[in-house]
């Protein structure tokens, strides 16, 4: 990806109030040798233009340090773009703007695509994806480059060489990866009901948790299992044992007889106890036949309704109308008082669907007198024929003691061998019930829970199943988690070790060609260059221009691995220079980027900038100082040769 | 909001015999209905019960059990409400008003919210006064007998109504 500045632009800005506009050519020069004298606004136009491409978030103060003067209360920079996404596409013309308000210093960024259909400003700094995620703050420096740098990337403390080379080579990806990896599992964790066990102890836990559960269930089930089948054993020698006191009943004739009209007798008031309790519970659930308590209560609703007129006839749907059609039927007009009184008051009136409901009722709870069978009368009768079925029961038993009485020795061990197994029945049917119920209700009835009920250890089986998938699929994530990170964390050094290696080779390259006078070298970069020399092992203290050369060096051969073909700006890069550093310097430096914009004033012409007069692909600008305290910009050779220090071009 | 019974109410009935008496079944309804009938009549309610889940689908009617008699139930709880706050019945503003704050014919059960909220506390109070009368009940035919009997003699069940 290729990208340009063309031009910008400055409007009340602190170069100069009015509307200034540079370009650097069409297409844009390869080398723009801006000439503005000391105090006119390079160091702003650099920050200028570091603020648009990082969408920087600038406080008050810094706003109103761009101002022109006190009379303007706005202003605007505006920077050119040509973004070439792939070599031999056309350029795509981005212009970032920063409009300024220095009455609330504030600044909002916006970007113009002219090329884009819709045309209009975008808010916010719009650029290619790629582009957007490279251009932050720290790398911006690299190429609108930023005099501190060159210092800081020598001070081991600042590790600003360090950082230079994983802003370019996006480590800092890694590392927001490994955030995003915690971050991750720790959501995931934190979504499992279990947040206690994430351990291969919480593991072990779990585990036992249901192992032990499961053994209960096991338990649990197995006497289920055998009670039911002992009650199964019990009932049939029970029913046998039935038959054979029924035998030896009948073996007296008189008392045979007897029991077949009591079991006749007993079968017909089965029927008719089910006739009755079916007619008592449908009288049961009619309020009406209930009692004559509640149908006189009934009875009372409706003469109240009766006796009050409700429901009344008019509906609030009837006042909604007259309010909405502006005319009363008696024809007066609805004014806008009669109407919000007719709205307000309308909700005293029921709806038609309320009338009607209520009508219905009161019609209904006149009516309830005449229901006809009560609920007294069918569970008198139902009452009568349980006490028939007691009385037959007894009747029953009766004729086995009669017999027995009789002589039928036998018949007392069985009846005694029936009593115990009925009593024994009956608790195995409790246990059984108690073992086996899954009603909710009946559970709770009988104090039931997973020590004593199938069904619910059941539930805390299949509960203790789920935490531990839940606590052993935590563990395992964070197992994968930290086998993860490790591993991303020595991928990150390994890479960062490995292009510390290749960019000191490549910069001790470079330096060899800059720096002829010593044999300037990096021997490490460990956060920060480390310099060696010919003369000294350990080379702390340099030149200026060897400082600046080192610079150059360095970022030159990060840049010239980076993807992008970035521009290079960089302010008064010769001031600090002697005369051979220069030549020498802008004999080696004009070729090291594709586009470069130097910020030079008129001492850097000597050796440094007059190096570029023969070079065609070169923009002059002058920037001089206007009497209006405006500045004007000339473009030309003429123009820059003639500007002096004071920044009087003539 | 639907028709709930407390969490004793439902444990007291738990073990009444569920089998069907001539194709006819002892409802989950008529265990809320025998609570409630006894709370209206007494027009007193429980102040905060503790209920479970509601024994109704959401947005049920009153089951066909009880589909002929659910405009009885909505005026008993209208006339309950009546005595429990002791309204002048003579006031038609008052009476239609408190039909309007109960009632509410487009909701499932004909109730507003706080007509199906004042029914659950009757019901809950209801069976407080019921336990105080008889045990867990584990026949349907002798709980209809002994309920009867319990209707017909209503000294302590809160009211001083003739049966």
């Amino acid at each position: 990806m290729k990208i340009r500045i063309s031009d910008w632009r400055y409007e009340n800005l602190r170069i100069g109030a009015g509307t200034e506009e540079v370009t650097l050519g069409t297409p844009p020069k390869r080398w723009s040798l801006i000439q503005m004298p000391n105090g006119t606004g390079k160091t702003t136009t650099m920050a200028l233009i570091r603020a648009v491409l990082g969408e920087e978030a600038l406080n008050a103060s810094q706003v109103r340090a761009f101002r022109a003067n006190d009379e303007v209360t706005e202003g605007k920079f505006e920077l050119g773009l040509l973004v070439e996404m792939a070599l031999g596409e056309p350029a795509v013309e981005h212009r970032l703007t920063a409009d300024f308000d220095f009455a609330n210093g504030s600044c909002t960024y916006s970007t113009l695509r002219p090329a884009m259909r819709s045309g209009g400003r975008e808010p916010g700094r719009v650029l290619p994806d790629e582009l957007q995620h490279l251009l932050k703050p720290d790398f911006i420096k690299l190429f609108v480059f930023d005099g501190e740098l060159a210092r800081d990337i020598r001070q081991t403390n600042k590790r600003a060489a360090d950082q230079a080379i994983r802003t370019l080579y996006q480590l800092d990806e890694i590392s927001n990866l490994r955030q995003r990896v915690s971050e991750f599992v720790k959501t995931k964790q934190d979504q499992t009901r279990n947040t206690t066990g994430r351990t291969q102890k919480g593991v072990t836990q779990a585990r036992r948790a249901l192992e032990a559960a499961e053994e209960m269930l096991k338990r649990l089930e197995t006497q289920l299992q055998s009670k039911s089948a002992n009650k199964d054993t019990l009932d049939s020698e029970h029913s046998k044992i039935r038959k054979e006191i029924d035998e030896h009943v009948a073996q007296n004739k008189d008392l045979e007889e007897q029991r077949v009209v009591l079991d006749a007798q007993a079968d017909g008031l089965k029927t008719d106890i089910q006739a009755s309790a079916r007619e008592a519970l449908l009288a049961f659930r009619n309020p009406a036949t209930l009692s004559s308590s509640v149908r006189a209560n009934l009875t009372r609703l409706g003469k109240v309704l009766t006796d009050a007129r409700l429901p009344k006839s008019p509906a609030s749907e009837f006042f909604a109308e007259i309010a909405k059609g502006g005319e009363c039927i008696c024809g007066r007009t609805i004014g806008e008082a009669e109407r919000l009184a007719l709205e307000k008051n309308r909700d005293r009136y029921l709806a038609h669907d309320q009338i009607n409901a209520i009508a219905t009722m009161k019609t209904r709870l006149n009516r309830s007198g005449d229901a006809e069978t009560d609920y007294v009368t069918a569970s008198l009768t139902l009452q009568e024929k349980l006490e028939d079925q007691n009385i037959n029961q007894k009747k029953r038993a009766r004729l086995e003691l009669e017999a027995e009485e009789r002589g039928d020795k036998d018949l007392a061990d069985l009846r005694r061998r029936a009593g115990v197994l009925e009593e024994r029945i009956a608790s195995l049917s409790q246990e059984i019930e108690k073992l086996s119920v899954s009603d909710a209700a009946k559970q709770a009835a009988l104090r039931c829970d997973d020590t004593n009920n199938v069904p619910l250890a059941r539930s805390k089986r299949d509960a203790c199943e789920i935490t531990l998938r839940e606590v052993s699929d935590s563990f395992k994530l964070s197992q994968q988690r930290d086998m993860l990170l490790s591993q991303l964390q020595r991928i990150e050094q390994q890479s960062l070790e490995t292009l510390r290696e290749l960019i000191r080779i490549e910069t001790n390259k470079r330096l060899e060609k800059l720096v002829r006078m010593e044999e300037l070298r990096v021997a490490r970069i460990d956060g920060a260059l480390e310099l060696t020399s010919d003369k000294v092992e350990r080379r702390d203290n340099v030149s200026e221009g060897q400082s600046l050369s080192v610079a150059y060096a360095f970022l030159t051969s990060l840049l010239s691995k980076a993807p992008f073909d970035l521009p290079f700006v960089v302010d008064s890069p010769a001031v600090s220079l002697d005369l051979d550093v220069r030549r020498e310097v802008s004999r080696i430096i004009p070729n090291l980027f594709n586009q470069m914009v130097l910020f030079v004033i008129s001492s850097e012409r000597a050796a440094f900038a007059e190096t570029f007069y023969q070079r065609p692909d070169t923009q002059f600008v002058t920037l001089e100082k206007r009497p209006d305290g405006g500045v004007g910009c000339l473009y030309g050779l003429d123009a820059f040769k003639e500007q002096t220090s004071s920044g009087d071009a003539i | 909001m639907s028709l709930r019974m407390t969490e004793d109410m439902s444990a007291f009935f738990a073990r009444i015999d569920q089998s069907t008496i001539k194709g006819v079944s002892f409802l989950e309804i008529d265990k809320y209905y025998a609570c409630l009938m006894i709370g209206l009549r007494a027009a007193q309610i429980a102040p905060d019960p503790k209920y479970r889940a509601s024994f109704l689908a959401a947005g049920a009617k009153f089951p066909d059990a009880y589909s002929d008699h659910d405009t009885y139930l909505l005026g008993l709880l209208v006339e309950a409400e009546i005595r429990r706050r002791q309204l002048d019945p003579d006031n038609r503003d008052l009476i239609e008003a408190e039909t309007v704050r109960l009632l509410d014919p487009q909701s499932p059960l004909g109730l507003s919210d706080q007509g199906v909220d004042l029914m659950n506390k009757y019901a809950a109070k209801g069976f407080e006064l019921l336990r105080e009368k008889m045990g867990p009940p584990r026949a349907i035919e002798t709980f209809l007998v002994t309920y009867a009997e319990i209707f017909w003699r209503p000294a302590g069940l809160g009211s001083s109504q003739p049966a």
